[in-house]
């Protein structure tokens, strides 16, 4: 078992990646069921390796694993780096993955080359679980393009629909400039500190230059004596810009939009679902562990970087929010309430901008826990929703709102757990996220001043237009006129035990949140303290 | 004053260079309405972003050598004197990924010329709410 747990980390990001080599040449001689299992099987043993990758923290003293790739040590060598924030979202990025690849053996039973679907998928998989838990800027650049490409093909999988090809054509020149973007501010992030792993970086951010490895002198490449703050206005907002386009916050929100909508439901249930958790993970990881805390002149210039967060947390929720309610295409109004939700993600870190006592403990640490939270709980309700936008597809052939009459005669299980997840989403008390933005609202109301007042207003008002989109949705299943040719026939058991998982997990998660708030806080405790690049500084120093 | 902003210009060039050329790049990646053109300002953006790479590994030295199997005493020169290898590492490996990206974008661009019969972003717009 010791070796099991050691490796555990490397293994959730190499499982899927190794069965989507071997894909190609099964596939010759095996049918779809078979490739939809092994993909299954792939992202199941993903799963279970981030599980125990979660519990082997329990059992370190430190809290964190270090997995140091080929054996290299760290500063020089990529490694990875688990603390609790990253095993809490690996464990939900793997159980979303699991999912979506079951889902997939139903849904895309009529399409043909579907084991090239899984290859992308499973490649998909591999990258974001990667992005999750690498500790190395540039391999979470690697990580991200692997996502990034393979995410390209999967919006075209039915390419024969001409909007596919417009919504990845669309979706791949944003991105790659937003990619290129990041690698830039890598580009700075080197030339500035001399190290690319992320405990080195943070450590040399907080203690100056003589802490951490000794690989960058005072003078940059021109000859010219480096200017931090200068350095950390670059990086910041190159990071901002990259994970903007890829979480979705706008007004960066338009390519993943687009995608969203001209992809499969499944693929839209990785964009808007766990692309978007992993991007807000990383703008944690960069805004939070790296430079939260800061000393002066950079924690000034951090500080007028979390306000902008503030405001485009503002700018998300309104415009995600009023744009959902005039929708007519069902994936469309979903990837706009992903926008919305994004914005309140932005504004718990946003609320962070005059705190100036870091590391943070006690009370300091709500924004983060509301954060975190609602990452966990947005993810697994939006996953949901596109799983349900998915059999609405299968049963009606269209995603047009105008179509949706009849679903809820036909099929009364499908269309209650969409009205299920609408209204968690939407934030009715006794489901998921309702905890999540009560808690927002307790650290906006904890915080004081009159931006995170106007905040909360903007947080309810959001809400409130959000309920009356997917009120629309509602209404229209259940009261609607059945559309002519609406099959009657029963949805396949892959559709809907997955739907179900998620759909009782909404709701044990709304009435019993107690079970996963200590965890909430345990990582939000990671991402706040210095324990991060100490602890791997320490393990450096010893070699 | 002049002399200041010459010696300023010679010292900061090639940061001066990339932002003018990424301005560029952005500006063709927005404002064009031609895909071809586009993917064309993503192709130079790229590269430009590899060169800029590239530079923040240049040493100024005198008596340069190549950064190759230094021996234990060497490395101190090494580090002085040779240009720092790692952002060419780097380079090669944001070359390769992007070499994919570009490929694949143009194969998109045919088949939506075969869909659409057009390369105006004007005119392919079917997604809207």
């Amino acid at each position: 078992m010791e070796p099991l747990f050691e490796h555990a980390p490397i293994l959730a990001i190499a499982m899927p990646l190794f069965f989507a080599f071997i894909l190609p040449g099964l596939s010759l001689f095996t049918g779809r069921r078979f490739w939809g299992l092994l993909t299954s099987l792939g992202m199941g043993i993903s799963l279970i390796m981030s599980a125990l990758t979660f519990l082997n923290l329990s059992l370190l003293p430190e809290r964190i694993q270090l997995y140091k790739l080929g054996g290299w040590i760290p500063p020089v060598g990529i490694v990875l780096e688990v603390d609790r924030f990253n095993a809490l979202v690996g464990i939900l990025v793997a159980f979303s993955l699991l999912m979506i690849a079951i889902y997939s053996m139903g849904y895309t039973s009529r399409d043909y080359g579907v084991q090239y679907y899984y290859i992308l998928l499973l490649i998909m998989g591999a990258g974001l679980m990667g992005c999750v838990y690498t500790g190395d800027l540039f391999n979470l650049f690697v990580f991200l393009e692997v996502a990034t490409i393979s995410s390209y093909g999967l919006i075209a999988f039915r390419k024969d629909d001409r909007i596919s090809l417009e919504g990845s054509l669309k979706y791949l020149v944003m991105s790659s400039l937003g990619i290129n973007v990041y690698l830039l501010a890598l580009a700075f992030l080197y030339n500035t500190y001399g190290t690319l792993n992320m405990a080195d970086l943070a450590a040399k951010i907080h203690g100056g230059m003589s802490a951490g490895s000794p690989l960058s002198g005072a003078i940059d490449a021109f000859g010219f004596p480096k200017d931090y703050s200068l350095s950390a206005l670059a990086i910041i907002s190159l990071a901002i810009w990259t994970f903007g386009i890829k979480g979705s916050i706008a007004p960066l929100h338009f390519p993943h939009v687009d995608a969203a909508q001209a992809s499969p439901a499944s693929i839209g249930a990785m964009f808007s679902g766990v692309l978007s958790a992993v991007s807000l993970y990383a703008l944690m990881r960069f805004l939070l562990t790296l430079y939260g805390g800061a000393p002066m002149p950079t924690a000034a210039l951090v500080g007028a970087f979390l306000l902008l967060m503030l405001l485009l947390g503002f700018i998300s929720m309104l415009v995600g929010a009023f744009m959902a309610l005039v929708q007519t295409d069902l994936k469309r109004l979903l990837a706009f309430s992903t926008v919305a939700n994004v914005g309140y993600v932005a504004f718990a870190i946003g609320l962070l901008a005059q705190e100036r006592s870091w590391p943070l403990t006690g009370a300091g640490l709500l924004p983060i826990d509301a954060a975190i939270l609602h990452i966990v709980n947005h993810t697994i309700v939006k996953v949901l929703l596109f799983l349900c936008a998915g059999g609405v597809y299968l049963l009606t052939g269209s995603q047009s709102l105008d179509d949706l009459g009849g679903i809820g005669r036909v099929k009364p299980s499908l269309a209650a757990a969409l009205a299920i997840g609408g209204l968690a989403i939407a934030g009715v008390p006794g489901l998921n996220c309702f905890v999540s933005k009560w808690l927002l609202i307790a650290a906006a109301l904890d915080k004081g001043g009159v931006v995170n007042y106007l905040g909360i207003v903007v947080v309810v008002i959001s809400s409130a237009a959000m309920l009356a989109a997917y009120l629309r949705i509602i209404y229209a299943m259940f009261s609607g006129i059945p559309r002519k040719g609406l099959i009657s026939g029963s949805i396949p058991a892959s559709i809907m035990a997955p739907i179900l998982i998620l759909t009782a997990l909404a709701i044990i998660l709304g009435v019993y949140p107690q079970a996963i708030l200590g965890y909430v806080r345990g990582a939000s405790e990671a991402v706040a303290s210095p324990a991060y690049w100490e602890y791997v500084w320490e393990v450096v120093r010893i070699k | 004053m002049s002399d200041w902003i010459m010696e300023a210009f010679l010292i900061q060039y090639p940061y001066i260079i990339t932002f003018a050329m990424l301005a560029v790049c952005i500006y063709a990646i927005v404002l064009k309405s031609n895909l071809i053109k586009k993917i064309l300002g993503l192709t130079i953006m790229i590269d430009v972003v590899n060169l800029f790479l590239i530079l923040t590994g240049y040493r100024r030295a005198q008596g340069p050598i190549p950064p190759i199997y230094p021996s234990p005493e060497q490395v101190q020169m090494v580090v002085e004197r040779a240009v720092d290898p790692l952002p060419q590492a780097l380079v090669l490996t944001a070359i390769v990924i992007d070499m994919c990206v570009t490929a694949f974008a143009i194969a998109l661009v045919i088949r939506i010329y075969r869909a659409y019969g057009t390369l105006d972003v004007r005119k392919i717009r079917e997604l809207r709410g």
